[in-house]
C-alpha cells in the first residue's frame, strides 16, 4: 500500500511535506532548486510531491497554492509552498501536499489597496461553493483566522472556526464540515501573507498538531496544541515527537520536515508512514505531524 | 413570458410562429394575474419547477435555465431582454484571479480594458470565438448585515430552481441586493408593523424613485419592515451574468485567459460590463466566471492552409486576437486577414501584437476602419472589395464578429452587393448564395446572437 493510500484509508488529508533548500551561491533560486540539502524525506512520501509542481512553487517569491493532476478534469491534489528567507535572500521552501478532499490549502497576501488579506491561491478540492466565498472574502487584522495570524504573526491554530466569528467564510465553512485550521504566518521581502489549511475532524490534516515557543537555547514550552484520532498513549508519543521537531527548528530557526518511519526503523513500529514537519516563526513554532498506521 | 426571459423554441415556419406568440401572450396574461394576487410561495415554485422539468423531460417544453435562480421566475416589471442572450449558466463558475490588467482611453472616452485571469491548467476548456459570461457577486460583509437585520440564520434553506440552498449563498450569488424595485418597497410596506414607515414605503414606491437605494439602507431605514426572506427574495432582481469576449487560446498559454470588456455607465450590451462592476476589475481580485456554451460555435477549419478573414467591430477585435493566437500555436499556414471597424489605433488593446503579427507575416492583412459611423466602414469595404473577393475566391473562411446586429446587416447587405456585381446574380439568388455560404459555416456571425424572443 503505498503512502497515499495508507492515508486515504485513515482519512488524512496531507500526504507529503519537504523542505528543499537552495544552493548558498546559487544565483537563479528556481534553477538551483534541490532537494539535496533538504532533511531526508521517504521515498514513498516524496513521490506525492508533484515534481514539476515542486519545481514550480520553488521559483516563487511569495507562499503560493497550486493543484496538480487534471487528468479527470478535477484536481487529485493541491501543493503549498512556502519560502524561507535568510538576510532577503531565498534559503529553502516548504513543500506540503494534500491528496484527499478532506482539507484546504490557502494562501492569503495583504491587499495594498485596502490593506486587508485577500486570497491569493489555494486548493479547495471538490467545494467550489467554499472557493467562491473565499474569493469574495476579505479579513481585516485580527479577524478570522488569516487576521488573527496577521496580527500576531505567530502560528495561530482554531481548534473551533466558530471561533472566526459570524463571517459567512465561517458559516460556510461549517456548512461542508471544516472544523479546525492552521494559519502560519510568512515573511518575505516584498511584504507579508498567511498560510492557511483547514481540515474536516473525521478525515483531518493531521493526526495532532502543536504550537511551541522557544525560551533560550533548549527550554521549549508547549503553548497548545490539538490530536485527532489519537489515543492517550499515541498523543504522548506524538507529543514528544512534535517536541522535538520544535526545538530542532526553533534553535536552528528553519523550516524543517522529517520522515519519522524511517528514523524509527522499518518493522519495529506499526506506523509505517509518518512524517512531520515545523514552521518558525519569532515567538512560536507550529509542528505538524501526521502519521499513518496500517497494522 | 415572465416565467422565464430568456425561454427558446423552435419556430419552424409562419403558423408555428403565431402559435407560439399565442402562447406566450396567455403564459404572459395568466403569469401577471398570478403576481398580481398571490406571490409564489416555497411550494407553488417547488410545484412549478417540478412541472416545467417534468414537461422538459417529455421533450415537449425547453428546460428551464439551471442559471437562473427561481426567485428569478417572477420577472421584475422593469427588466427587459437585452439585446444578445447567450446561453450561459453558473451551475459550475469557475473563479479566477486577475492577474494583469490594461486600461485604454479610446478617443471618444471610451474605458477598454485587456484583463488576464490566472486559470489551473486544464481546468477551464474553450476556443476561439467563445464567449465568458462573469457572474457578478455582492459583498460578503453586506449579505451578513443582510441575514443579521432581519434575524435570519445564514444556513437557512431556499427553494431554488438548482434545489434548496443556504440562504447566505442566494443572497451572495443570486440575487442584486444593491438595487431594490418598487415591488420590493411595496412587500416592505404590506410587512412594516409600523403606520408611519408603511406610508412612507408606499410613497416611495408611487414616486417609483427609490431604485438604487440598497436593500440592506431599506431595512435599517425601515426597521419595523420585515417580509418573510423567501418572499423578500422574489421582489430582488437575479443577478445577471455579463457577456465578454475572450481574447486568447486555450493553445497559447493554459495558465491564462484574457478576455476584453468596455466599461460603461450602465452595461447592457454584450462585451461591456458597468463602471462599478468595472472598477472592481484589479489585479488580485477574483471573478466568478463560466464560458458560455454557444449553440453554433466557430469552428476553424482542420484545414489548416485555408484562408481566415475576420471582420471585427468594436471589442470583437478580442476574437479577432483569439483566433490569430490558436493560428499560431497550430502553426497553421493559412493566411490570415484581420478588418477591425470602430477602432482607433493605437489606443485599443492588442492594437501592438496584431501590429507586431502583421510585421512578421504572421497576420498577411491588418486593416483599421478608425470611424464609428457606417460610412467610415462602407468606405474601408470599397476599398478592400477587390482583395477580399480574391480572398472568398480562394475559400476564405469569414468571421463577422460584432453584437450590433446593424454591423452585421451593413456586412450582409455588402456581401450581397459583392456577390451581385462579382458573380452577375440577381438579388435573390444572391441571398441564396449567402445563406448558403452561412449555413457550411463559411460565413458565420459572432457572438450567438440568439435571443429571447
Amino acid at each position: 500500500m503505498s503512502l497515499a493510500q495508507s492515508l486515504q484509508a485513515t482519512g488524512q488529508f496531507l500526504s507529503a511535506a519537504e523542505v528543499r533548500e537552495f544552493e548558498p551561491n546559487a544565483g537563479d533560486s528556481a534553477a538551483a532548486t534541490s532537494a539535496s540539502g533538504a532533511i531526508p524525506v521517504s521515498a514513498a512520501s516524496k513521490s506525492n510531491l508533484d515534481p514539476a509542481i515542486a519545481v514550480q512553487l520553488c521559483g516563487q517569491t511569495k507562499p503560493k497554492v497550486m493543484s496538480y493532476g487534471w487528468e479527470t478534469g478535477r484536481a487529485a491534489g493541491g501543493m503549498l509552498g512556502i519560502p524561507w528567507y535568510v538576510l532577503q535572500a531565498p534559503s529553502a521552501t516548504l513543500l506540503v501536499a494534500g491528496s484527499a478532499g478532506s482539507g484546504t490549502l490557502e494562501v492569503w497576501h495583504i491587499d495594498s489597496v485596502s490593506d486587508e488579506l485577500r486570497l491569493a491561491s489555494g486548493y479547495f478540492g471538490t467545494w467550489d461553493d467554499f472557493r467562491r466565498i473565499s474569493a469574495s472574502t476579505h479579513f481585516t487584522k485580527g479577524n478570522g483566522l488569516p487576521g488573527r495570524v496577521w496580527e500576531s504573526r505567530q502560528p495561530i491554530l482554531f481548534q473551533d472556526l466558530t471561533e472566526s466569528g459570524t463571517f459567512l467564510r465561517a458559516v460556510a465553512a461549517r456548512a461542508i464540515g471544516l472544523e479546525f485550521g492552521l494559519g502560519l504566518p510568512v515573511e518575505y521581502p516584498e511584504g507579508f501573507g498567511v498560510a492557511v489549511l483547514l481540515s474536516t475532524r473525521t478525515a483531518p490534516l493531521a493526526r495532532s498538531i502543536d504550537i511551541w515557543r522557544l525560551h533560550g537555547k533548549s527550554d521549549i514550552e508547549h503553548l497548545h496544541g490539538m490530536s485527532v484520532h489519537e489515543s492517550p498513549a499515541m498523543r504522548q508519543s506524538s507529543r514528544e515527537i512534535a517536541q522535538s521537531l520544535a526545538l530542532a527548528a526553533a534553535s536552528q530557526f528553519r523550516p524543517l520536515a522529517i520522515d519519522l518511519a524511517a528514523a524509527n526503523g522499518a518493522g519495529q513500529s506499526t506506523v509505517t508512514a509518518s512524517f512531520g514537519w515545523a514552521w518558525p516563526s519569532r515567538d512560536a513554532t507550529g509542528v505538524v505531524h501526521v502519521a499513518t498506521v496500517v497494522n | 413570458m415572465p416565467l422565464r426571459r430568456d425561454a427558446t423554441c423552435s419556430v419552424n415556419n409562419a403558423k408555428d410562429e403565431e402559435s407560439f406568440a399565442r402562447g406566450r401572450a396567455a403564459g404572459q396574461l395568466a403569469a401577471a394575474q398570478l403576481q398580481t394576487t398571490t406571490p409564489f410561495d416555497a411550494s407553488q415554485i417547488a410545484w412549478l419547477s417540478g412541472f416545467f422539468q417534468g414537461l422538459a423531460a417529455a421533450a415537449v417544453w425547453p428546460l428551464p435555465d439551471a442559471a437562473q435562480p427561481l426567485v428569478a421566475l417572477v420577472a421584475p416589471e422593469e427588466s427587459q431582454p437585452t439585446a444578445v442572450a447567450p446561453q450561459a449558466s453558473n451551475d459550475s463558475p469557475y473563479t479566477a484571479r486577475i492577474s494583469n490588467v490594461e486600461t485604454y482611453v479610446t478617443e471618444d472616452q471610451q474605458i477598454w480594458m485587456d484583463v488576464a485571469l490566472d486559470i489551473d491548467e486544464g481546468r477551464l476548456s474553450y476556443r476561439p470565438g467563445s464567449t465568458l459570461a462573469l457572474w457578478p457577486t455582492n459583498d460578503p460583509e453586506e449579505v451578513r448585515r443582510i441575514l443579521r437585520t432581519l434575524g435570519v440564520s445564514a444556513q437557512l434553506k431556499v427553494a431554488t430552481v438548482q434545489g434548496a440552498k443556504p440562504a447566505w449563498q442566494v443572497l451572495l450569488e443570486q440575487v442584486d441586493i444593491c438595487r431594490t424595485s418598487r415591488r420590493t418597497l411595496e412587500l416592505l410596506a404590506e410587512y412594516s408593523r409600523s403606520d408611519s414607515e408603511a406610508i412612507g414605503l408606499s410613497e416611495l414606491a408611487d414616486a417609483h424613485s427609490d431604485q438604487n437605494r440598497s436593500l440592506l439602507a431599506l431595512l435599517k431605514r425601515y426597521p419595523s419592515a420585515r417580509p418573510p426572506l423567501d418572499k423578500l427574495l422574489t421582489c430582488l432582481d437575479p443577478l445577471e451574468p455579463k457577456f465578454v469576449p475572450i481574447a486568447s487560446s486555450n493553445l497559447e498559454n493554459t495558465q491564462t485567459l484574457r478576455f476584453t470588456a468596455r466599461s460603461e455607465a450602465v452595461s447592457a450590451q454584450w462585451g461591456s460590463v458597468s463602471t462599478a462592476f468595472g472598477s472592481k476589475v484589479r489585479v488580485g481580485e477574483w471573478l466568478t466566471l463560466s464560458v458560455v456554451e454557444e449553440r453554433y460555435p466557430a469552428k476553424l477549419s482542420q484545414d489548416d492552409l485555408e484562408p481566415v478573414i475576420i471582420v471585427a467591430d468594436g471589442v470583437g477585435i478580442a476574437f479577432a486576437r483569439a483566433f490569430v493566437a490558436e493560428r499560431l500555436a497550430l502553426r497553421a499556414k493559412g493566411r490570415t486577414w484581420v478588418i477591425g471597424a470602430g477602432l482607433t489605433s493605437p489606443t485599443f488593446p492588442y492594437s501592438s501584437e496584431l501590429s507586431a503579427w502583421h510585421k512578421s507575416g504572421n497576420l498577411r492583412r491588418l486593416d483599421l476602419s478608425s470611424g464609428f459611423d457606417p460610412g467610415s466602414l462602407s468606405k474601408t469595404l470599397e476599398q478592400i472589395e477587390e482583395m477580399f473577393w480574391r480572398w472568398i475566391v480562394d475559400h476564405s473562411r469569414v468571421f463577422v464578429v460584432s453584437a450590433q446586429p446593424e454591423f452585421r446587416e451593413t456586412l450582409d447587405v455588402w456581401m450581397l452587393a459583392v456577390l451581385m456585381r462579382r458573380q452577375k446574380l440577381s438579388l435573390e439568388t444572391a441571398e441564396q448564395r449567402l445563406s448558403e455560404l452561412k449555413n457550411q459555416g463559411i460565413w458565420h456571425h459572432l457572438p450567438d446572437t440568439h435571443t429571447a424572443s
